[in-house]
């Protein structure tokens, strides 16, 4: 059954990229709608098996390599953790993909676009349902594969393509970091199974451990790796729900989860996690456009996840990440409504006025979910978090900050997206299905929470922090009160993305590009031209003289080859 | 038997052709008996597991053919088969010239005889020196030729040296008794240096790599197709032969030189290609960094790192060979290989774009390609060894993706140029001769232990 949950996307999007031609942009669209809807319907079935009846199991369907004692056997997983996530994953895919049927209505090529869409998640699943690393890496390079095409879909403008590359090699050196990881872990353990790999492990091996986190750092955007995320908003909206929301950036967390007691580094990544939690959110204060306000808020409550699993407590973290991609697939769905009714339009200044319609309620949903206002479902999991980081300082100082930061943003996206007078233009309605989807990833990302409680039997703790409502009360006084934080230093520190792109083009790009370049110029070239031109000529023209001169070519080569048998006869 | 057909049905192609006006098919039936045969022969050892060369000691001198190969005969059959059909309708001299080629390939992998060795593997070049100087589009050609025979013949003369020491110490030439001797301390150390000399010239790795890029970009289609297929796997197999097979205590220790030299390849291979233009010394130079992994992996003396590095010959014969096809493609349709004047193929010429950029996803060693697996085992070889070495080989994996991905959104995405005009599409016999490597390319990264269970 399971099997059939995680294939069944990817089968639908092979067919309807094979079968293209024949079944039109519609006809692919509903293929893939209905392959997802039969996946949910699968992985549904799976969660009540594991989740309410404790089933555990493992399902083997496919050898892949053998390389002398290790194989390599592909399958499926069933644990907790495991199928919430697939769940989350389908649940956020499927609605995402009916959405995007409304869309994307009259873009070109939109069998493509389905089609990988429906890969994309089925690499996920295929990433989520792995037991040993190189499934794992499958799907981790699909994901990154099928998120280049789908940011580059709209491929004549100029900057999409460059978005897409970005998020291609800013990522491949977290999959270079995920690949070292895995030689790593076959040297020190002997094999690429988790299970193994935790019956064996005798010290956790930090060096792995750093090289995993530096995979996680790129995938899941965390400080000084941003960069590619803002840019990747580039693509269309829906792929931005898909990629920011539930699935590509998830990905590294939810690696680190899985080999939790494999890889050493905790301290690390709690430098890392809280870290980007503020770093990554206060570019969102200082954003005006309403997708990359969203895409920084997930850079940080990533570093909130990050952050759980550096002290220890990797359930909080699956629990916020399933609560908070909901959440913010539905935050983004929104976004992109507001945008398709104001005739593309993204700049938040311009926003406002308008009658309450339907993305704007699911703005403010949404929001507020993101700020962890009580009784919301992300509130379960990041009051958990910022519980147990208190552990460290620095995890709790940081993540106290970033309530402040989250709250701020938000309200302020609220106040001018929804609240504000702005300037009138005429808003077109959405469409029937975008209303649609909007509203059930509503419900569902308010429901999940207490779902989820139910399901894990944990008993309600009404405590409720005061130092967090604190700083979420002066985040929100903040919003209201003071739209333009101006400081000097900090501002224009955060104006230019605190120098971060700046430093990394400069530094690394353009240092590699000069390199290169010298090498070339300087080396490559001179030496090409010397032997090139002038010395195979000069060699060429000189062999030819020699034997012009004296004539009887035959002799010299009877000579040269008894030279050398004698000089082998010497030396031997 | 078989072998024995697949040996000759080559030369006999040839020959058919030769005294013919027309080529017709029998280029196509010659090498497509090989490509059969080999592949029979592939898939049968997978399944029985045997490790015995089936020896010929009928014609002469020894021939036989063992698990480490039949994966690099099966490559030069599948080469040469594609490029046939690539060919096919055009004039009769290349289709020729090929055949004869997949003959002296066929004998030089599957020689069991050192002195055998070295005349088959000089014997390639002829076809290759032929190939280059007629087929080529410019005037430089004469002078890529020149370059390819000097730099090989400097190579492969101090080769014949220490070839006929080994045969005048050991008294015999034969693979099996070589393959027994240790030799004293200074004659083995010279030994290996004078082998690896000429394998560090054809693999090619960095200081000795100069020939490679020239003649690419002179070369025709069909001949970088051979070139970068075969002619650097030759290096490479000769190593893993004569180097490891042979020298194995002089290859452990100068391993450090081979590491240094492949670490250097890779990266100052891949920072140099960011800075081409010209599209097929691109993919001239992103060979050399592949080879720069080829040599890492050999010599990390690991069951793993032997398995990935023959694995990444064979899967770098095959993609290399699919991209230069494309830019032959491409080249026939525009007359021109710079990239600054390609732009926005991708909505003119969707089928060659999808496939040109699956070959770019196993260039850059995405799974399920033949590119992953091998690096991933390479990997695993070299980390066993240091991981130093480790986390610098990574660095040229990235800068793979950097150059390949450039290539690809230069050329496919952003929006047209004005040099381009009409655009046109996959014809049916480009795309049934390129269609098979992509194929295999997929079959390899899925079903690996066909190739990788023979040895």
């Amino acid at each position: 059954m399971v099997v059939g949950g995680v294939m069944m996307p990817i089968i639908g999007g092979v067919i309807g990229l094979v079968m293209g031609r024949k079944i039109g942009g519609e006809g692919s669209s509903k293929l893939n709608i209905r392959s997802m809807r039969v996946s949910v319907v699968m992985i549904s079935m799976e969660l009540y098996e594991v989740v309410i009846n404790g089933v555990k199991k493992e399902v083997k369907i496919w050898e892949w390599m053998r390389e002398g004692v290790e194989r390599v056997e592909c399958g499926v997983i069933e644990e907790r953790e495991v199928v919430e996530m697939m769940w989350m994953v389908v649940v956020v895919g499927s609605i995402v993909e009916e959405y995007s049927r409304w869309y994307m209505k009259g873009e070109g090529e939109r069998v493509r676009f389905m089609s990988i869409v429906s890969i994309f998640i089925g690499s996920m699943l295929i990433l989520v349902g792995s037991e040993n690393m190189l499934q794992m890496y499958i799907g981790w390079e699909g994901i990154g594969i099928c998120s280049y095409i789908l940011i580059s879909y709209w491929s004549s403008r100029r900057e999409t393509g460059k978005a897409g590359m970005k998020a291609m090699v800013i990522n491949r050196i977290g999959d270079m970091g995920i690949m070292l990881g895995i030689g790593k872990g076959y040297v020190s353990y002997g094999s690429v199974s988790y299970g193994v790999m935790k019956s064996v492990v005798i010290e956790e091996d930090r060096i792995m451990g750093i090289m995993i986190i530096m995979g996680v750092m790129t995938k899941s955007s965390q400080m000084g790796m941003q960069t590619w995320l803002s840019d990747a908003m580039e693509g269309p909206t829906p792929v931005s729900a898909l990629i920011h929301a539930a699935t590509l950036v998830t990905a590294g967390v939810y690696v680190v989860v899985r080999m939790e007691g494999i890889i050493g580094g905790k301290e690390i990544m709690i430098g890392i996690g809280g870290g980007s939690i503020v770093y990554i959110g206060m570019l969102g204060v200082y954003a005006q456009d309403i997708k990359k306000i969203i895409a920084y808020s997930t850079g940080s409550q990533l570093g909130y996840m990050v952050l759980s699993v550096g002290v220890e407590s990797s359930n909080n973290s699956i629990s916020h990440v399933v609560n908070h991609g909901m959440v913010k697939g539905m935050l983004f769905m929104s976004a992109g409504g507001i945008i398709h009714s104001r005739k593309e339009e993204q700049d938040i200044r311009k926003m406002g006025g308008g009658v309450m319609s339907v993305s704007k309620m699911g703005v403010i949903i949404g929001s507020m979910g993101i700020m962890g206002i009580e009784y919301s479902s992300v509130y379960e999991s990041k009051e958990e978090i910022i519980r147990e980081s208190s552990m460290s300082r620095y995890g709790e100082i940081s993540s106290e900050l970033g309530v402040c930061i989250t709250s701020y943003y938000s309200i302020r996206m609220i106040k001018r997206v929804v609240v504000s007078e702005g300037k009138k233009r005429k808003e077109e309605e959405e469409e029937e299905g975008m209303k649609r989807s909007i509203m059930w990833m509503s419900i569902i990302g308010v429901v999940i929470g207490y779902m989820k409680r139910e399901w894990e039997r944990e008993e309600w703790e009404e405590e409720i922090g005061i130092k967090e409502k604190g700083m979420m009360i002066i985040g929100i006084v903040m919003g209201i009160w003071k739209e333009k934080i101006k400081e000097r230093r900090i501002g224009r520190w955060i104006g230019k993305k605190w120098y971060n792109e700046v430093w990394q083009n400069r530094w690394i790009g353009g240092k590699v590009e000069e390199i290169g370049r010298e090498i070339v110029e300087g080396i490559d070239r001179k030496i090409l031209e010397e032997c090139g031109r002038k010395g195979s000529r000069e060699v060429m023209s000189g062999v030819e003289r020699v034997v012009r001169r004296r004539g009887n070519v035959s002799k010299y080569g009877i000579g040269m080859v008894i030279g050398i048998i004698m000089w082998g006869w010497s030396c031997g | 038997m078989e072998l024995w057909i697949g040996m000759i049905s080559p030369w006999i192609g040839g020959i058919m052709i030769g005294m013919s006006k027309r080529s017709g098919r029998k280029g196509i039936i010659s090498s497509g008996i090989v490509w059969i045969i080999m592949t029979r022969e592939l898939v049968k050892r997978m399944r029985e597991e045997r490790l015995v060369e089936n020896r010929m000691e009928n014609i002469g001198y020894e021939i036989g053919v063992d698990g480490m190969s039949i994966g690099f005969m099966w490559l030069s059959s599948v080469l040469i088969s594609v490029s046939i059909i690539s060919e096919y309708k055009k004039e009769k001299g290349s289709q020729e010239q090929l055949l004869i080629m997949e003959g002296i390939l066929m004998e030089v992998f599957s020689v069991r005889d050192i002195i055998g060795f070295y005349i088959s593997y000089e014997g390639v070049l002829i076809p290759m020196i032929m190939m280059v100087g007629r087929g080529g589009s410019r005037e430089r050609r004469i002078r890529a030729v020149y370059m390819l025979i000097i730099y090989t013949l400097v190579g492969s003369m101090i080769m014949l040296m220490g070839i006929i020491v080994m045969y005048v110490s050991v008294g015999s030439s034969g693979y099996e008794v070589l393959m027994n001797v240790e030799y004293k301390e200074e004659i083995g150390e010279w030994l290996w240096w004078s082998i690896m000399i000429s394998m560090m010239i054809k693999m090619p790795l960095i200081p000795c790599h100069v020939w490679l890029p020239e003649v690419h970009a002179e070369a025709p289609t069909v001949g970088s197709v051979m070139l970068a297929g075969i002619m650097l796997k030759m290096g490479g197999y000769g190593m893993l032969r004569i180097g490891i097979g042979m020298l194995s205590e002089e290859s452990v220790y100068n391993s450090p030189v081979i590491y240094t030299m492949s670490v250097i390849s890779g990266i100052y291979g891949g920072m140099s290609t960011i800075s081409q233009i010209d599209w097929k010394k691109i993919i001239a130079y992103s060979s050399i960094v592949h080879m720069g992994m080829v040599g890492v992996g050999m010599y990390s003396m690991r069951r793993e790192g032997y398995s990935g590095s023959i694995m990444m010959m064979i899967s770098h014969g095959i993609i290399s060979s699919g991209m230069f096809m494309v830019v032959g493609m491409m080249y026939e349709r525009y007359k021109t290989r710079v990239i600054k004047y390609y732009g926005g193929m991708e909505e003119g010429m969707p089928i060659m774009s999808r496939i040109m950029w699956m070959l770019c996803m196993g260039n850059m060693g995405v799974p399920m390609t033949s590119g992953y697996v091998s690096e991933m085992w390479i990997m695993w070889g070299i980390m066993s060894v240091s991981k130093e070495i480790g986390v610098m080989m990574s660095i040229s994996m990235i800068l793979t993706v950097v150059y390949t991905i450039w290539m690809y959104n230069r050329v496919y995405k952003g929006s047209k140029k004005e040099y381009i005009g009409k655009e046109m599409d996959i014809s049916r016999r480009e795309y049934n001769s390129i269609s098979p490597l992509v194929v295999i390319m997929i079959i390899m990264g899925v079903k690996p232990s066909i190739w990788s269970e023979v040895w």
